[in-house]
């Protein structure tokens, strides 16, 4: 079974957000001095949730 | 129903635990600042945990297991896409921007990057909807005293206000900051003591899954994006509605949320705060749709189906009532008290603030000494709370749930406000004649599409669509403000 059309928009959606992450933002934000181990970094959890949505809306939407 | 004494003694300690807890976090409050930024202070942690109880709480508890006996899983959508999407954006893109700017309140920025006309508009638009979010929880809190304990309408209002108000007017920001940490730990656990006795007594998920699929009117009930055929939210319109507007509207321009991390220590936590309310509301909304669902299983032909006069507020207090064993008792209306409190005390806090920040400093005392503005700042918390109870019996009477009632209240002015915040924030273009004609249209735009009955997530959807076009059209054919004047107001000049 394929993923529904209301799914997908959702799941580009939170693709759309892990770009801003990634991507954009460290453009917006000044750079810390060193940069934090992952356990410490906001964006590596900023992303994993993001991730786990797209998994709950690939799954369940 | 008769609470026993350990359920009494478990509320009893419930309460004076929240107020030392208060009392304590409000020492030392000597400024205005203190009072509504708690002194920029605020850990990432307590932060972000605050972030989840202003926006989850009593009206959430009753509300979304109402709504979910009546729609099932679709409501999570509202933390799914209404919320988790847009906080993400909010932490990277927004929030670290609305740090720099070094404002108070969102109509303050408003009022900078647009015109003061614009501050005052959203300043009176949103201490009237704080007002109405208000009157919804105490109609919440009335829901279930009336349902658990006997009491009246007017009774269970009045006392909840009381409590309420003591709390908010001692301490300010810090104070609730404090007791919403503590209130979100035991609102989470009452959630899940809920769940896990209703799942228990159905006989697992399996079985609930089938119990409610047997039903005549449930067919969509397991589809968390329901077809566009949908009564109430169509995919569409929860994408379109709900992911576009309602939900970045709400996480960005809400004052009540904003506010706290405005108040974070720094702006790196202030960020996180964000992304840990992200990650707790991962899973909150299954703890707060499932109740509906299990009632659906357990209690459908004395509910009955959703229809005309069908009252969505009673479906919490019936299982509580049925389910919850003495001591347990104790626990969940501890968890309920402090989901009243939590969401109370945020929103008149917020609302005191918006008052004190973009009307009475800048229209009526420009030159008020800060004690002054703290004064008057704990007692618009008295003011609110009394304006909210006379208020409530109109929302209690007009909505089916008080989920549903604020869901209206915010679509009637978010499409507008979140196409300014937009276009104000990511474009040097926008200029203070388009924001002036954008506000009109969008709102223009909302209640027309009230009047006319349109879905909530369609009107606020439909009038951020009018007013986003009223915006760029009107902003080009006039004059922007220079970028030395738009320094630290557009994301890109910072």
């Amino acid at each position: 079974m394929g993923i529904e059309p209301g799914a997908l928009v959702v799941i580009l959606l939170y693709a759309a957000a892990l770009a801003v992450i990634l991507v954009v933002s460290p453009k917006l934000v000044a750079p810390a001095a060193a940069p934090p181990p992952w356990w410490r970094n906001v964006r590596f959890w900023a992303s994993l949730v993001a991730v786990a949505q797209m998994v709950v809306y690939a799954v369940w939407g | 129903m008769k609470l026993s004494a350990l359920d009494i003694g478990l509320i009893i300690a419930y309460l004076l635990t929240v107020t030392g807890l208060g009392l304590w976090a409000s020492r030392g409050i000597k400024t205005s600042r203190d009072f509504f930024l708690a002194g920029k202070s605020i850990p990432w942690w307590a932060a972000g945990m605050s972030l989840v109880v202003s926006d989850i709480g009593a009206k959430d508890m009753i509300g979304l297991a109402g709504d979910g006996y009546r729609y099932g899983i679709v409501m999570m959508n509202f933390d799914f896409v209404g919320c988790i999407l847009p906080v993400l954006l909010a932490a990277f893109l927004f929030m670290p921007f609305f740090w720099g700017s070094n404002v108070t309140t969102i109509p303050e920025y408003l009022g900078r990057r647009y015109n003061p006309s614009v501050r005052t508009f959203f300043a009176v638009v949103w201490s009237l909807f704080m007002l109405a979010t208000v009157a919804t929880i105490l109609v919440s809190a009335a829901a279930m005293f009336e349902g658990l304990l006997g009491w009246s309408f007017w009774v269970s209002v009045g006392v909840t206000s009381i409590l309420v108000g003591l709390f908010t007017a001692s301490g300010g920001l810090r104070a609730v900051v404090v007791t919403e940490v503590f209130s979100c730990v035991v609102l989470i656990a009452g959630a899940t003591l809920i769940c896990v006795l209703g799942i228990r007594e159905v006989g697992g998920v399996e079985t609930l899954m089938a119990r409610v699929s047997e039903l005549s009117w449930t067919r969509e009930h397991f589809e968390l994006l329901p077809s566009s055929s949908h009564p109430a939210y169509p995919w569409p319109a929860v994408v379109l509605g709900l992911g576009i507007v309602l939900g970045p509207a709400y996480w960005i321009g809400n004052q009540a949320i904003v506010q706290r991390t405005l108040g974070a220590s720094s702006e790196a936590d202030a960020r996180a705060s964000y992304v840990f309310c992200a990650a707790i509301k991962l899973v909150f909304p299954i703890l707060l749709v499932l109740p509906g669902l299990i009632a659906l299983a357990l209690f459908a032909e004395e509910l009955g189906a959703p229809g005309e006069g069908w009252d969505a507020n009673q479906v919490l207090p019936l299982m509580v009532k049925r389910l919850v064993p003495p001591g347990a008792l104790g626990i969940l209306m501890g968890a309920f008290i402090a989901g009243v409190m939590a969401n109370l005390e945020s929103y008149i806090n917020s609302a005191s603030t918006l008052l004190v920040t973009d009307l009475y400093r800048p229209f009526v005392r420009p030159r008020a000494t800060d004690e002054e503005c703290l004064a008057l700042g704990r007692w618009l918390v008295v003011g609110l709370l009394l304006g909210g109870a006379l208020f409530s019996y109109q929302v209690k009477t007009r909505f089916a749930s008080v989920f549903e009632a604020f869901q209206t209240f915010l679509s009637f002015f978010q499409g507008a406000l979140f196409a300014l915040l937009l276009f104000g924030m990511l474009t040097r273009r926008a200029t203070a004649e388009g924001g002036v004609a954008g506000m009109l249209v969008g709102v223009a735009t909302a209640a027309v599409l009230t009047a006319t009955g349109q879905l909530y997530l369609w009107t606020a959807f439909w009038s951020f669509v009018a007013a986003s076009l009223t915006l760029v059209a009107v902003s080009l054919v006039t004059t922007r403000k220079g970028d030395e004047e738009l320094r630290g107001l557009v994301c890109w000049i910072r």
